[in-house]
């Protein structure tokens, strides 16, 4: 394969609705459904920051259910 | 053409080099690659009869292709002759209904030929209406497109009332190369660029079938830029198709002469930036244009020079050519019916012809054998999508066009098609229904135990309550640490219907990862047996409950009030970690019980589904293969135990009347030869195995052996829920490919192969595997930042029509789109390494590796030894698969850097107990791999010609049982070493062929010392095998060891003697006749083949020598096929009656020069013999051929070695051939052409002047003189010949 032109540049983090988390390069149109959080950084950078900032691996809809 | 001489009112010119190509290529009888070039033109009814009579016969009369004629002068050379008038008149012909078909017609049945008849024509064929065509057909010795296109202009300008101005021929241009173009072009082609390829068939060779694709552009292009825009498209879109950076293409040269063919290919070396956007990029691809113009030489001194060396790639200058074409404007109304295309140089020929008004058609004439056409549409339309969508964003980076439209990607990632609705109940939910429904019928069968469907419900629903009181319930995870079995299911069953997620651990795994298993997921409640408490680690902070010991508790056997949602956790399962601990995958109740739905209808199950599950507990398809079967109503049969003889496991499923079966694919294949060798395999709707790659060849074994209808390969990483994808086919399905295809997804999912930049690839181009839908799990328990890692966005799904957020998992496997939309396994992506700075995936190695004929597993390493890295390919191939060919083949396939060093290939794949692979059993390549130094001489004999050996081949740890050839000792070393024998030992007659038979020191002391050197002149080989012989004759200072790689080619049924070149043989008498040197041959062959059927083949002048041998044994053997390769006739230096031409002293001098040579030579006495057999025409053609060489007179012989030795044998031969006539004889004749000796313009022989059974030559591509003899193309197709040769039955 080619070399890549987004694996070295910019990433953001994004979430959906479900509250699940992930990475995106900058440089490509965000998929639907998801939006971009915080600052954006290198794709290592990003995931680091994903292991403090995503505390909770249950879908939102289970969290409401089960705090209910 | 005339065998007289000009005429006062011709002109003669020399042929221009690509004129003498053609010429060669039609004396052999195969114009190959150079079609006609053909014109038909359409003309509306105000173009009167008149009026185009008229500009025809001035377009006629001012183009010097219609007054050509070639005349043959003695000695083969052959001259252009221009007369002052027309040799071509206008044919007017009859009215037809449709006149562009009547031409097209007449065309297609003219054959213009060099030795007869008119060169070029042009017709004239009117309608009844008023409209006419005209064609014009040229040979196409004296033109090519650009002519055409020049006569065209000439034509509309007569009509237009304009009187054209004759075109003259022009001057030749100096043809040499000078040198430092020559070195700018190696220090170039030197960089490694890859030639640029597309993806090919599996198993497919260019054959001869070429097939043509159109497509017209969407959008106009302004034709000035039209070159720059288009050649910058082609690389990106190729640098996307191959996936390479660096890479090659030719790109069309048009002729620069309008009066003469010249249309030249150059090579094209292009780098590319994924981040470029395409102004950028076309920048720098009109500066690589324009550089590689300035430096243009003629692309038949390129390819020559990049032919030096063996193992060059078919396609030198590029296997994919690009030709820019502007068309001429049209007079209105005038339309080209049929239009002259560029040579077929290629695997597929771009053509782009540019309209005045900016309207492009492209059209890509392609080799049949080696691309779908499909595949060539879509290139085409792809190259279309990313100019249009490039040129309207010119800053944009190139990588982020996509190449795929929407539709496209709908079709290829679409999974099975299934609209039945999902049932919106957990797993467990649909199984305990069927304890309502039909509560007797069984199960679960393992070993002695019988459980019926309500026995089990009730069964787990105690456990189930009993689990809700020690506190489990959504998301609490519970470990069943127990061996597979009923009681397992049961034990699973209770914890989803308590609402917990279960995890798996297999007891008899390593502690050290059990307890990971058990820490790391903070199970709450620990399931297992007595005798396993103490493999739990100490100190584990939770429940623990032993099935066999279950403290007494009285708890219902209803069915649990526990409601599930969705997103809840059903399990945990822990992958076995190629690098570090293992990570749980946590996968949810709604997609896993869609997956099961989905699957079981894939699988066409219901409750008449009995399965035998042999996958272990600790996979995740192991539980997939209980589930389906006991949602749909059915049974399982659960071995009662880890490993299962194959006999069992048959017998078993014929007991309990299984009719399904899943199991792991080396177990199966297992299973499959103990059926095949004792026929005892029950017949079964469906076996599905999986989890590794699957060969043909294992493939056909199940097919045959296990009687099963349907098979399904099952494919899928642990994070997209047991088996995502899917191939399902009818047993004794051939896949075409490495592996058997993955399939296509199953259920709510979609697979996608995509590039580093998450872009869809094209069919048959490598990316990585993508997984999307809702079949996907939540992630790694404790591992956020991993989940998000390999857990991404899915930009295509909502696109699709699937819902928004979604995510799409990496597989980090390689794998590529087939044509019928299915996806094809290449190998691991994580295995990527760093050496000399290169990032690089092995998986694209072995899949390269993988894509040659043969292979059938590959495996590249970075191995490490001494502190060096090197990059190793390990293939599993037949012993006659060679790992240098195999490397040779990946040069043209792969950027330098991603070149393994060596290629090893094997047998097998060295496993492990555990049927793993063994990567340390894998052998290092050497080059002479030995394990102790080299055995020491036992005898005196041995001693001595030890001590000659390592002088000679120049290697001092040959022992006395090394092979000669194998330690590097060549051909003429071994000359050397034998005349050094003989005196040691004089008086015995040791010859090659004794080397050849007893190629170690050992074996041949022996000889000398028994007294059994046999001197003969013919060697064996191969000795034996069931088709008749093969008698190959050498060329000139060739040994009978080149003959060695065909040999191993044509396999151990086909017997091959090679006789020893004349040259070669010490005992050579001076100047002997053609048929005095045969002589000794035919009497081998006579007392050989005693009348039975044979067959010859003559390499270079050896040809010459299997001709006059086949003349000389006309009746006496039944003689199948001639096979004649590259054979050259004499050439114009010797021919008798070609007098050479000197300048005023030259011959004098050259005289002097030679004289002045002899007084100083040590091979003086052999020279003055061969002069004095000179008459006087020969020795003049002698001075004159010394005049000619560039290189001074030689002084080093007389050692064999020694090139002053190949100069005397060279003129030696010359005179014997020079007096030697072929005779015509009756014997079927295969003639092959090596490409540069046609591009060179040698003067080969044409078997059909001499034989009536001789078929047009065969070209064989990208090899030369030299080389031929050893190229697997070459091998194949004589391979068929002698195959056809073989059935037929005598003459």
């Amino acid at each position: 394969m080619t070399r890549s032109l987004t694996a070295g540049g910019d990433w953001h983090i994004v979430r959906n609705g479900e509250g699940r988390h992930s990475v995106w390069p900058a440089l490509l149109p965000l998929p639907e459904g998801w939006i971009a959080e915080g600052a954006k950084g290198t794709r290592d950078a990003c995931l680091a920051q994903i292991e403090t900032l995503w505390a909770d691996p249950r879908p939102v809809a289970l969290r409401k259910l089960m705090d209910a | 053409m005339n065998d007289l001489h000009p005429t006062p009112a011709q002109n003669g010119f020399a042929l221009t080099a690509k004129e003498r190509q053609i010429l060669a290529h039609d004396q052999v009888g195969e114009l190959g690659p150079f079609a006609r070039p053909d014109l038909v033109l359409h003309f509306p009814a105000r173009f009167g009869g008149a009026t185009l009579t008229m500009a025809a016969e001035a377009m006629i009369a001012a183009h010097p292709a219609f007054s050509t004629e070639l005349l043959r002068r003695p000695g083969g050379e052959v001259l252009r002759l221009q007369s002052a008038r027309p040799c071509t008149e206008l044919r007017r012909h009859g009215p037809a209904t449709d006149p562009a078909a009547r031409a097209v017609a007449l065309l297609a049945d003219r054959h213009l030929a060099l030795d007869a008849g008119p060169l070029a024509t042009v017709d004239l064929v009117p309608s009844f209406g008023g409209t006419h065509a005209l064609a014009i057909a040229l040979h196409p010795i004296l033109g090519d497109a650009a002519t055409l296109a020049a006569m065209e202009r000439t034509l509309f300008a007569a009509l237009a009332g304009q009187s054209p101005t004759p075109l003259l021929l022009g001057a030749q241009m100096p043809e040499s190369a000078p040198r430092a173009k020559m070195q700018r072009w190696r220090d170039r082609l030197g960089q490694g660029h890859a030639l640029a390829r597309l993806p090919q068939r599996h198993g497919g060779s260019e054959g001869r079938v070429r097939l043509l694709t159109t497509h017209p552009l969407s959008i106009p292009l302004p034709p000035a830029e039209a070159e720059h825009i288009l050649a910058t498209g082609f690389a990106a879109l190729l640098a996307r198709y191959c996936g390479q950076d660096r890479l090659r293409f030719a790109l069309g040269q048009p002729s620069p002469d309008p009066a003469r063919r010249g249309e030249d290919l150059l090579p094209l070396l292009v780098s590319y930036d994924p981040g470029e956007g395409f102004a950028a990029f076309s920048d720098r691809i009109a500066t690589a244009i324009d550089e590689a113009r300035a430096d243009a030489l003629p692309s038949e001194l390129l390819v020559q020079d990049m032919l030096r060396h063996a193992g060059a790639d078919r396609h030198p200058l590029g296997a994919l050519t690009l030709h820019i074409w502007p068309a001429n404007p049209l007079p209105d109304g005038v339309t080209r019916i049929t239009r002259p295309r560029p040579a077929s140089q290629g695997e597929c020929v771009v053509l782009a012809e540019v309209a005045a008004d900016g309207q492009v058609t492209l059209s890509a004439d392609h080799a049949e054998g080696l691309h779908e056409p499909a595949l060539i549409a879509r290139l085409l339309e792809h190259l279309d999508r990313l100019l249009a969508a490039a040129l309207t964003d010119p800053q944009r980076p190139l990588a982020l066009f996509p190449l795929l439209s929407d539709t496209e990607l709908a079709g290829l990632s679409a999974p099975y098609p299934d609209d039945t609705p999902a049932d919106p109940r957990a797993t467990h939910e649909i199984i305990a229904a069927h304890a309502a429904q039909t509560p007797d019928k069984l199960a679960i069968i393992c070993g002695p135990d019988r459980l019926s469907h309500d026995a089990m419900n009730r069964a787990a629903n105690r456990l189930a309550h009993r689990l809700i009181t020690l506190g489990v319930g959504a998301e609490v995870p519970v470990a069943i640490l127990v061996e597979r079995g009923a009681e397992a299911v049961v034990a699973i069953l209770a914890t989803l219907k308590a609402g917990g997620a279960y995890i798996p651990v297999e007891p008899d795994h390593p502690a050290s990862r059990n307890h990971h298993i058990l820490t790391d997921a903070g199970v709450r409640v620990v399931l297992t047996r007595r005798r396993y408490r103490d493999r739990l680690p100490v100190g584990l902070a939770a429940h623990v409950l032993c099935l066999d010991d279950l403290p007494h508790g009285d708890f219902p056997d209803t069915d649990p009030a526990v409601t599930i949602h969705p997103d809840q956790l059903a399990y945990v399962m822990y992958t076995s970690g190629s690098t570090g601990k293992p990570k749980g995958v946590a996968v949810e109740h709604g997609p896993l019980s869609l997956h099961n739905q989905t699957t079981a209808r894939v699988y066409e199950m219901s409750s008449e589904s009995r399965e035998l599950p042999f996958l272990p507990f600790s996979s995740d398809g192991g539980h997939e293969r209980w589930m389906v079967p006991l949602m749909m109503g059915g049974s399982v049969v659960i071995p009662d135990g880890p490993l299962w003889t194959p006999e069992q496991t048959l017998a078993a499923m014929r007991e309990h009347g299984c009719n399904n079966a899943s199991i792991p694919t080396t177990y199966l294949q297992q299973l499959a030869e103990w059926a095949e060798t004792t026929g005892e395999a029950p017949p079964m709707r469906l076996y599905s195995f999986g989890g590794e790659g699957l060969a043909q060849s294992t493939f056909d074994l199940l097919s045959r052996a296990l009687k099963a209808r349907t098979l399904i390969n099952g494919y899928g990483p642990t994070e997209t829920i047991m088996t995502p994808m899917v191939w399902k086919v009818a047993a004794g399905t051939r896949f075409d490919g490495a592996y058997a295809p993955l399939g296509r997804a199953v259920g709510d999912r979609r697979a996608y192969v995509l590039d580093p930049d998450m872009m869809p690839c094209p069919i048959g181009v490598v990316g990585e595997i993508h997984l999307g839908g809702s079949g996907v799990a939540r992630g790694y328990v404790g591992r956020p930042g991993t989940t998000a890692d390999r857990f991404v966005p899915d930009p295509f799904g909502p696109r699709l029509g699937g819902p928004a957020g979604a995510r799409l998992y990496r597989s980090g496997d390689l794998g590529r789109w087939r044509e019928d939309g299915t996806i094809e396994f290449l190998g691991r992506v994580d295995l990527q390494v760093k050496l000399n700075g290169y990032r690089i995936e092995p998986g694209e190695i072995e899949a390269a590796l993988l894509a040659e004929p043969g292979v059938s597993e590959a495996l590249v390493l970075l191995r490490e030894e001494e502190g060096e890295k090197r990059l190793i390919g390990y293939v599993v191939a037949p012993a006659t698969v060679a790992g240098e060919d195999l490397l040779a083949a990946l040069e043209s396939r792969l950027p330098r850097h991603m070149l393994p060093q060596a290629v090893v290939v094997l047998d097998r794949m060295p496993t492990n107990p555990n049927a793993k692979l063994d990567r340390a059993a894998l052998p290092l390549p050497g080059r002479v791999q030995r394990k102790a130094e080299g055995v020491t001489p036992a005898t005196d004999t041995e001693a001595r010609m030890l001590s000659v050996w390592r002088a000679e081949i120049g290697h001092d740890g040959i022992g006395v049982t090394d092979d000669f050839f194998a330690m590097g000792g060549r051909s003429l070393v071994a000359l050397k070493v034998l005349a050094r024998l003989r005196g040691l030992w004089p008086g015995v007659a040791l010859t090659v062929a004794d080397l050849f038979d007893a190629p170690t020191v050992r074996a041949l002391s022996g000889r000398i010392d028994a007294g059994n050197a046999t001197g003969r002149s013919a060697i064996a080989l191969r000795a034996s095998g069931t088709l008749p012989r093969l008698y190959c004759f050498p060329g000139l200072l060739v040994s009978t060891r080149e003959y060695q790689r065909l040999t191993d080619y044509l396999g151990p049924d086909q017997p091959v003697t090679g006789f020893l070149c004349h040259s070669l043989n010490e005992q050579k008498a001076l100047n002997v006749s053609v048929e005095a040197v045969v002589a000794d041959y035919v009497a081998h062959i006579r007392a050989e083949a005693r009348g039975g059927p044979c067959a010859f083949l003559g390499w270079s002048w050896g040809g010459l020598l299997a001709w006059e041998a086949a003349r000389q044994l006309q009746d006496e053997i039944d003689l199948r096929l001639v096979a004649q390769v590259d054979v050259c006739d004499l050439g114009t230096d010797f021919a008798p009656g070609a007098a050479p031409q000197f300048a005023p002293g030259e011959r004098a001098r050259l005289k002097a020069e030679l004289d002045a040579w002899l007084a100083r030579t040590r091979m003086r006495p052999e020279w003055d013999r061969l002069i004095g057999l000179m008459d006087a025409e020969c020795f003049d053609q002698f001075l004159r051929f010394i005049g000619n060489e560039a290189d001074p007179l030689p002084f080093d012989g007389p050692e064999v070695s020694s090139r002053e030795h190949t100069f005397w044998v060279l003129i030696d031969n010359a005179l014997v051939f020079r007096r030697h006539r072929l005779a015509a004889l009756d014997v079927p004749v295969a003639s092959f052409s090596a490409g540069d000796s046609l591009s060179r313009g040698l003067n080969l022989v044409d078997w059909r002047r001499l034989s009536p059974r001789a078929t047009a030559s065969e070209i064989v591509p990208g090899t030369n003189h030299l080389h031929i003899i050893g190229d697997r193309l070459f091998h194949a197709r004589l391979k068929d010949r002698l195959a056809q040769a073989w059935r037929q039955s005598g003459a």
